[in-house]
């Protein structure tokens, strides 16, 4: 079988990546997990490197603790901070390549995925969504929003359009984000768009990645990317970072035709123009929880900002962390379905943060961002003081 | 240790599949299918046997082709031989000629253990695991929630899970038949990759049903389905709260203030 080469060359690419490491630690200083664990060495980038580095050259992968190892590797919420610090206060080391080729190897090894994540990826596999929702289920908020008002919306790739709407798994069907995916398509009525979307979409694959699951997201990417072709889009708009950046960063060559953008920067540009003149809000203190995945690993700060800074009467407040500063919401890289140690859960520090600054608003840019952070406001009581908002509601209620 | 695990293969039933135009069984087209979820757990069962005390794992389905799914994630999880007992499309076979199919093919073949899952997905019967001990005339423990194997004795320890939160525990001669409980352990992930691999490479022997079924004497099925209709819930028994959770809430509140629970 080449089922030997194919884990050799997983654990030599692994083993090549840990020897780089300086153990400076200056990862640990951003390390989200590093900051809401008890602080072992392996709840830390470079910790979690070095364990899944000995575990191959001590031969334990597949020991007694493999189950350990496991839960070591993938307790990291793949946030990037630790990539980005090594890059500008040490060698550079791409510690998150190290990390989901652990998750990968392990999975080949039939030792991960963790157990929770198993129903995810049957899911994502039989029905398109990792939520186990009936994949003729995904466009019920369409519909929903078609009886409302008429829509010019085009239904791809039976229709043909310009932009491309890739609506993501949790906008379809999360309830906490119902009002998100509607926004959207009332600011692209707004300006006149010819945009579409897809009759049967996929999930982008980013769970599967995140998980290890390599030949299953090769299936979604892959078929993703048949569809995008026959619908002749030029621009493809994501609602989620994590759709964006696993389309730019982790697709197959092919996406490159395509101009690829979170709906924040398409909509920045249109400020001023084209109907999207932004009015008054009632709430008066926004601040902003930068998405990992939309600033830290697409450098986009500033969209967002410009959108939240264009509504009237809107004083806007930064969160002391943010930019490539900003912290985790602890819901990435397939922490959504696994509990981990948390202590305080990043979300909660978070709304804490936002709430010293006395901010009324947290607005973000991200599905998941937006559950986690709606789950800490109850969690810590904080409903009536603080609310969260995505930003395409906040735009969409002002124009 | 020589282990037979049976596997079937059920459809993955959600939201409201169609009945047949002869009310007696699903319509399963358009459905998915997958390994029945019991069977997953005997199957891991095995495979962590032979993994501490030696041996191999077969793996046995009986049906149509696309059967093969399950018995390649056997052979993909760590089993060493599939067998398949190969159905045509629309047969459909009552558990006592399951039963007696597979023990027509196993009692011709050496083994110390036969691992199934309690029941399948598709009719809950949870039959076939003791009507095969029976035919194979060796002792069986069902709903099986924990195993430990005596190799010095040749025993199988066995702890079950009854009704009430009770469990008694057995001990059984081998060769026994055990049918397994889900969360038992935890089934392996076998990935993607891992599965198109095998399917490239491994090898399934395929017997015929209808050879087997015709050197059975006197087999015919002892069951005949007169019905299949969905669970219709009275009306009046559910009442659908609306609103936002809060407001929901309140109502609940108010609703069990009212019965007297609160």
């Amino acid at each position: 079988m080449n089922e030997d080469k194919f884990v050799n060359q997983l654990k030599e690419n692994i083993l090549d990546i840990a020897g780089r490491c300086r153990n400076c630690n200056y990862c640990y200083s951003v390390c989200p997990l590093f900051e809401s664990t008890r602080g072992f060495q392996v709840q830390g980038p470079s910790g979690i490197l070095q364990a899944i580095s000995y575990a191959i050259k001590w031969g334990e992968i597949e020991g007694n603790e493999k189950e350990i190892l496991r839960d070591i590797l993938y307790s990291c919420t793949t946030c990037y901070s630790c990539v980005l610090k090594c890059k500008s206060r040490a060698t550079g080391v791409p510690i998150l390549e190290a990390i989901e080729g652990g998750r990968r190897l392990l999975v080949e090894l039939m030792i991960g995925p963790m157990p929770k994540q198993i129903k995810v990826l049957e899911s994502l596999e039989q029905e398109g969504n990792p939520y186990d929702e009936l994949a003729s289920k995904r466009l019920d908020w369409l519909k929903d929003l078609r009886k409302e008002r008429s829509l010019n919306n085009k239904l791809l790739p039976r229709d043909k359009a310009e932009i491309l709407l890739y609506v993501g798994c949790t906008a379809s069907y999360d309830v906490d984000l119902r009002n998100v995916a509607p926004s959207i398509v009332g600011l692209l009525e707004a300006i006149g768009a010819d945009y579409g979307i897809l009759e049967q979409e996929k999930c982008c694959g980013y769970p599967a990645k995140k998980m290890g699951e390599e030949g299953l997201f090769n299936d979604l990417a892959q078929n993703n990317l048949e569809k995008f072709n026959e619908s002749g889009v030029q621009t493809i708009l994501t609602i989620s970072p994590h759709c964006s950046n696993t389309f730019i960063n982790e697709y197959p060559e092919g996406i490159k035709k395509f101009k690829i953008q979170h709906y924040t920067e398409f909509f920045a540009e249109m400020i001023g123009r084209k109907g999207l003149n932004p009015k008054s809000r009632g709430e008066k203190v926004i601040t902003y929880q930068d998405p990992c995945d939309l600033g830290k690993r697409q450098g986009v700060y500033d969209a967002p900002r410009k959108i939240l800074k264009s509504l009237q009467g809107v004083s806007f407040v930064e969160m002391k962390r943010n930019r490539e500063n900003s912290l985790c919401c602890g819901g990435g890289g397939g922490r959504m379905w696994i509990e981990t140690e948390e202590i305080p859960r990043l979300s909660e520090t978070r709304v804490k943060e936002a709430l010293t600054l006395g901010a009324e608003i947290i607005a973000t840019a991200c599905p998941w961002c937006h559950i986690q952070l709606e789950d800490a406001i109850k969690t810590t009581r904080s409903e009536g003081k603080i609310k969260v908002k995505d930003v395409a509601e906040l735009l969409a209620e002002s124009i | 240790m020589e282990i037979f695990v049976c596997l079937r293969q059920t459809p993955i039933i959600k939201g409201e599949p169609k009945i047949q135009m002869d009310r007696k069984s699903l319509d399963l087209s358009g459905l998915n299918r997958h390994m029945n979820e019991w069977d997953t757990y005997a199957l891991e069962e095995a495979l962590q046997m032979v993994q501490k005390h030696g041996g191999n794992v077969t793996v046995v389905s009986l049906g149509p082709k696309e059967t093969e799914d399950v018995l390649l994630h056997g052979l993909a999880a760590g089993a060493a031989k599939a067998i398949h007992i190969v159905t045509s499309d629309q047969q459909s076979i009552d558990n006592w000629t399951i039963s007696n199919v597979l023990n027509h093919f196993i009692n011709k073949q050496p083994f110390d253990l036969i691992l199934t899952g309690v029941q399948a997905e598709d009719d809950g019967c949870a039959e076939i695991g003791p009507t095969l001990a029976y035919l194979l005339e060796i002792p069986h423990g069902s709903m099986v929630v924990r195993t430990e194997y005596e190799p010095d004795q040749n025993e199988m320890k066995v702890i079950r899970e009854l009704e009430g939160g009770y469990k008694d525990s057995l001990r059984l001669k081998l060769p026994a038949l055990l049918t397994v409980q889900t969360g038992i352990n935890q089934p392996r992930y076998v990935s993607t990759m891992r599965l198109r691999r095998f399917k490239k490479e491994a090898t399934i022997t395929k017997l015929s049903f209808s050879d087997i079924a015709s050197e059975i004497k006197a087999l015919s099925p002892r069951v005949e389905i007169l019905e299949f209709f969905p669970y219709k819930p009275e009306a009046s028994q559910v009442q659908w709260l609306k609103g936002e959770p809060v407001a929901v809430a309140d109502q609940l509140f108010e609703r069990l203030r009212a019965k007297g629970v609160l």
